[in-house]
């Protein structure tokens, strides 16, 4: 169960649903007829000692305090509407229409439920007066249970499946009294041994219903060694299902396997582990279907504290890591035992994920010490491909935890042989390890998370110096794919690169182009990549065709002028226009992708190639009239061949800036060099980047984890959105809209309407570059709402 | 090749699960045929269009009996095929198979769970590493994810997609400047023809329900929410009947807005197991009448089958 990536979003993403599932909006009816909104909460249905009776009560995610508190009416004055998510009433105290309108339809299904069981309840209980019930019993629980006996089972399973919320931790604690549970699974054991259908059917319904109290310390005591066969075995009776029982206990008792590849010494640790598998079994295999979001988060927490816990003891015992290493390094690399010590590696570096921060740096600390990066140049050396996916997620989980250790490592290493390795994988490997790899790259070469100089650019010389150049190589080689004698798709052998190499590989370069200003930006000059990687429109694979143009729009995207003269010097955008003519008027992606970036430099006003594109290609352009973007683009041509003073105002105002901005561009490219790579000057999303003198992104106060300015999250967002090309980034890049802040959107609390910007595309000259038009901040795509804190 | 593909399209209809050599071979297939279809389809009825599935294998396999089987019945899919279901990898595979071995019968379109960073959080991650063991399956799914189209436009009347509308668009023509291949935005209009959604859900309607109007914040955090004023510009301008969209729950299936210019349309029956919901697809005719058939959670679903495989080993 590994894989690095899923905790990377735990702080940009909800965890889990259930947290989001009480989550509301409160509103209010003013006088003039409109919803005030009140404030975002949590709600839940609680018991109200004081007044005896059922509430509904929201306490505000914002300070804590009490948003709502309603007294669940006897009357039925509860409607539902709007797509059911929303909840309204008249309150009969206040006389004042109230709404809360949910964030999830299930959370709104879920007090929906509540409230009417309560009305319910009330309807039943029929007591006059203040009190809403006759028997409190009913809410709070009964004072005891009935004698673990069969002939009580049926009123026991009754208790248990209907009671009300609040009974819940009252009725567990009295399971946990005297041996009680004991008793009731001893019972299930003689059912069984009775074959008595209907009492193990009933032992089902039971242990289901303790399962779904939710109380951590029953819980507890359910998953204990001696008790966990029995508790699994009455949930094999499961009534509803028409087939043969599943048998769980068979599987849990043969089937599974528990590979302790190091003896571990401590029987406690030992019973966690195995406590654990069985949590997930009984969550995933037996119960999915049956829990309820509250319980499943139960046992989901359970196991994460068991592996914390778990993987704490491993590293405090001083002989474990050891004698794992020295298991490492003396089993045969073809003994099947080894891949099994990389499976247990790997493991471990993934549960690690869930350590505090100190802890964790402390295990890598020490896995490290111990050689770990040795072991995987092992891995990542042997021919099987698990092996080598193992190695890799290994490697991800280092990244994660501090990428600087192994940018150490690959420096120092004689010969470099795990980078050495990591990128031959990359450029020669299997698809899916090829992809693991690519993902790898990025975060190892990403500025963002290098704050040394020293590491800086002793990491990247040497990536400069010797490996960048196999990236291109792989490019080189991928474009000689004539089908041989045979023609056809069998005409390919196996030399050729294969298409898919060559997306990720040319995904790599426009990453390093985004991201590595100077060094790249020379190498690419220098070696004439864009060209090289041009060719590869000469392939039949369209996705391929297209990803070497979105490479040309990625230099483009920088808006700088070194990458622009030589894009123009080399007519570079020949290859392009000939496979987009080629293309005809079909509607495809490589049609998509040519308009984008035509009408990116047309929207960015980047004066040197509007001149160069329509100078050179206007006849061909002139034949597209199915959209607007080349007559728009000669449009702005025109504009630009305007002496100054009799254009249009505000076209010349743009290209005044873009001139001065490209002359500046051009000094900077020396003075560059020893701040380079810094997260503004690479460009790497932040506002406008570094050379965009015209755009100066307005502060945002609210937004500025999304907009990037903080490393994490910034690095946060680029691991969801790996595998983007160019066009990812011109997004990104957009400097943060003038419209809302995150934090005014905010203080908006989503009830105030946005008015969009007045979009007017037929006049173009006087649109500002659409980029700053858009209303809203860079936000992330959380099924959450916006957060209301800062 | 059409023959191992029917093989694996029988393999899926089982709710077994490929190899992985076959789920690499069908995306390879997948990517070339998907790089080929427009931002906006361009989709001829009769078709019949359906929401969210949400990895309701057993769902999907009911709608099929209800609406009639593929490539009987042309199918336009409106995106979030994976996720909180217990087999989206079966789910979206088949689909995917279905669209690689009848591409002008079957559509499928992009939704917000169609996302290396939601799928990581809503389950089709997790899915993938159980049943393979490793993320390579996911890795491939989710890069054919960025090459499905955005939205599909039935005789130039219906448009569909996933979420809604966007504040950035105000004609079709302008989604086809995007260049989709990405994963989905933050921000701008290809994240809010996924993410966006239809007023109602965020304010009380009653008792004003005139006042919805014009755009305003989505909860969600992404995308906005549109009124019926802006649905109703927007299809005007662009000479267009109907928005049928997905994306949001309804318990009775589909519901009608705006004064019947826009439908949402929902897919997965007792979404999340649990929600008691029914579904519904809609059925255009080659007049474009529309008929909605609703259906219910399939019962073996809820049968014998086990929802999740367990590791058959562990080390910790």
């Amino acid at each position: 169960m590994a894989g690095s990536e899923a905790p990377q979003h735990e702080q940009l993403l909800p965890a889990e649903d259930f947290t989001n599932l009480q989550r509301v909006k409160v509103y209010r009816l003013n006088d003039s007829g409109h919803w005030d909104d009140k404030g975002t909460g949590h709600v839940s249905c609680e018991y109200m000692e004081q007044s005896d009776s059922v509430g509904l009560v929201v306490v505000s995610e914002e300070d804590q305090q009490p948003l709502l508190v309603h007294r669940i009416s006897r009357e039925d004055i509860y409607q539902r509407q709007g797509g059911d998510t929303i909840i309204t009433w008249t309150d009969p105290d206040i006389n004042t229409d109230i709404a809360l309108s949910f964030q999830e339809a299930v959370g709104c299904n879920y007090i929906w439920e509540q409230i009417k069981g309560a009305v319910d309840e009330y309807e039943f209980g029929s007591a006059p007066g203040d009190s809403f019930y006759q028997d409190s019993a009913e809410r709070t629980g009964p004072s005891e249970l009935p004698p673990a006996e069969l002939g009580t089972m049926s009123e026991l399973v009754k208790i248990v499946v209907d009671c009300s919320p609040f009974a819940r931790e009252k009725i567990a604690s009295l399971v946990l009294q005297n041996g009680y549970l004991r008793k009731l699974l001893d019972l299930f054991k003689t059912c069984e041994d009775l074959d008595d259908q209907d009492g193990l059917h009933m032992m089902y319904r039971l242990v289901r219903g303790l399962v779904l109290l939710n109380d951590a310390a029953l819980f507890d005591e359910l998953l204990r060694d001696d008790n966990v066969m029995d508790v699994v075995g009455a949930l094999e009776y499961d009534p509803d299902l028409p087939v043969e029982r599943t048998q769980h206990r068979v599987f849990l008792r043969d089937s599974v396997v528990f590979k302790e590849v190091v003896p571990i010494q401590d029987a406690d640790v030992r019973a966690k582990i195995h406590q654990t598998y069985r949590i997930g079994y009984l969550k995933d295999v037996i119960l999915p279907r049956v829990l309820d979001d509250a319980t499943f988060g139960t046992l989901t927490s359970i196991m994460l504290f068991n592996n914390v816990e778990v993987v704490l003891a491993l590293q405090n015992d001083p002989t474990f890591l050891k004698e794992l290493f020295a298991r490492l390094d003396n089993t045969p690399r073809t003994n099947p035992d080894w891949d099994d010590l990389v499976g247990f590696l790997q493991e471990l570096c993934s549960l690690a994920k869930h350590l505090q921060i100190q802890q964790r740096g402390s295990l890598f600390a020490a896995l490290v010490q111990h050689g770990l990066f040795y072991v995987l140049t092992d891995v990542l050396k042997t021919d099987s491909e698990s092996s080598q996916l193992k190695g890799a997620d290994v490697l991800m989980s280092t990244l994660h935890n501090d990428p600087s250790a192994l940018r150490a490592f690959l420096v120092k290493q004689d010969q470099h042989a795990l980078f050495e390795r990591i990128v031959t994988l990359f450029v020669e490997g299997e698809e899916g390890l090829q992809a693991q790899l690519f993902e790898l790259l990025k975060l190892m070469l990403d500025p963002e998370t290098m704050d040394q100089p020293v590491e800086k650019s002793g990491f990247l010389e040497l990536f400069y110096d010797t490996y960048v150049d196999r990236l291109v190589t792989s490019v080189n080689a991928g474009v000689r794919d004539e089908p041989g004698p045979g023609g056809g798709e069998g005409g390919e052998t196996n030399s050729v690169v294969p298409a898919w190499a060559l997306v990720k590989t040319i995904e790599l370069l426009c990453f390093c182009v985004q991201h590595h200003s100077f060094r790249i930006k020379y190498y690419v000059l220098r070696n004439n990549v864009v060209e090289k990687v041009l060719k590869l429109t000469q392939r039949r694979e369209k996705y391929l065709v297209v990803a070497a143009v979105r490479f040309l729009r990625a230099c483009v995207g920088l808006k700088d002028e070194f990458y622009n003269r030589y894009i123009i010097k080399n007519a570079l955008f020949a290859p392009v226009v000939k496979v987009f003519t080629a293309n005809g008027t079909r509607y495809n992606m490589l049609n998509s992708a040519v308009l984008e970036l035509v009408d990116f430099i047309r929207r960015e006003n980047i004066k040197n190639l509007i001149v160069h594109l329509v100078e050179l290609y206007d006849p061909v352009f002139a034949e597209v009239t199915y959209v607007d973007t080349f007559r728009l683009l000669k449009l702005r041509y025109q504009q630009g061949q305007q002496p100054p003073g009799t254009g249009d105002a505000i076209g010349e105002g743009d290209q005044q800036t873009q001139g001065a901005g490209a002359g500046e561009g051009e000094e900077d490219y020396f003075k560059e060099d020893d701040d380079d790579d810094e997260p503004g000057a690479s460009n790497g999303g932040n506002g406008g980047g570094g050379d965009d003198v015209g755009f100066t992104a307005p502060r945002e106060p609210g937004g500025e984890a999304a907009a990037g300015t903080s490393g994490a999250g910034k690095r946060a967002l680029d691991e969801g959105s790996e595998g983007d090309g160019a066009g990812k980034k011109s997004r990104t890049d957009e400097p943060p809209a003038e419209g809302l802040t995150a934090a005014q959107r905010n203080a908006a609390r989503g009830l105030e309407k946005v008015t969009p910007p007045s979009e007017d595309a037929g006049k173009p000259a006087e649109d500002p570059p659409e980029s700053e038009r858009n209303p809203k901040p860079t936000s992330k795509p959380t099924s959450s709402w916006v957060s209301v804190d800062e | 090749m059409s023959s191992d593909l029917d093989v694996m399209i029988e393999t899926l209809r089982r709710c077994e699960v490929l190899k992985e050599s076959e789920v690499k071979w069908l995306c390879g297939k997948a990517m070339e045929v998907l790089v080929e279809e427009s931002n906006v389809q361009r989709i001829d009825s009769p078709v019949t269009i359906c929401g969210d599935i949400h990895g309701q294998f057993y769902d999907l396999v009911e709608l099929f009996k209800v609406g009639g089987d593929c490539p009987q019945t042309n199918y336009l899919f409106m995106g979030d095929f994976v996720d909180r279901g217990f087999y989206s990898v079966e789910t979206f595979l088949l689909l995917l198979a279905l669209k690689v071995r009848y591409p002008d019968r079957i559509y499928l379109i992009r939704g917000n769970h169609e996302s290396r960073q939601i799928t990581q959080v809503y389950g089709f991650y997790d899915e993938c590493l159980r049943k393979y063991g490793s993320v390579n399956v996911w890795r491939y799914c989710t890069d054919i994810f960025d090459y499905l189209s955005l939205s599909a436009l039935v005789d130039n009347r219906i448009l569909c997609v996933h979420g809604g509308l966007s504040p950035t668009i105000t004609s079709v023509d302008q989604i086809r400047t995007i260049d989709r291949k990405q994963e989905v935005p933050h921000d701008g209009a290809m994240c809010d023809l996924l993410w966006s959604g239809a007023f109602y859900t965020l304010v009380p309607i009653r008792p004003h329900p005139e006042d919805v109007t014009g755009w305003g914040l989505s909860p969600r955090g992404a995308g906005y929410l549109f009124g019926g004023d802006v649905c109703h510009q927007f299809n005007r301008t662009n000479g267009v009947d109907l928005i049928a969209r997905a994306h949001q729950l309804v318990m009775e299936g589909y519901k009608w807005m705006f004064d019947e210019e826009l439908v949402t349309v929902w897919s997965a029956p007792n979404y999340c197991y649990r929600c008691g919901n029914v579904a519904a697809i809609l059925e255009l005719d080659e007049h474009l009448e529309k008929n909605f058939k609703v259906f219910e959670a399939a019962p073996s679903e809820s049968r014998g089958v086990p929802a999740k495989k367990a590791a058959p080993d562990y080390f910790l």
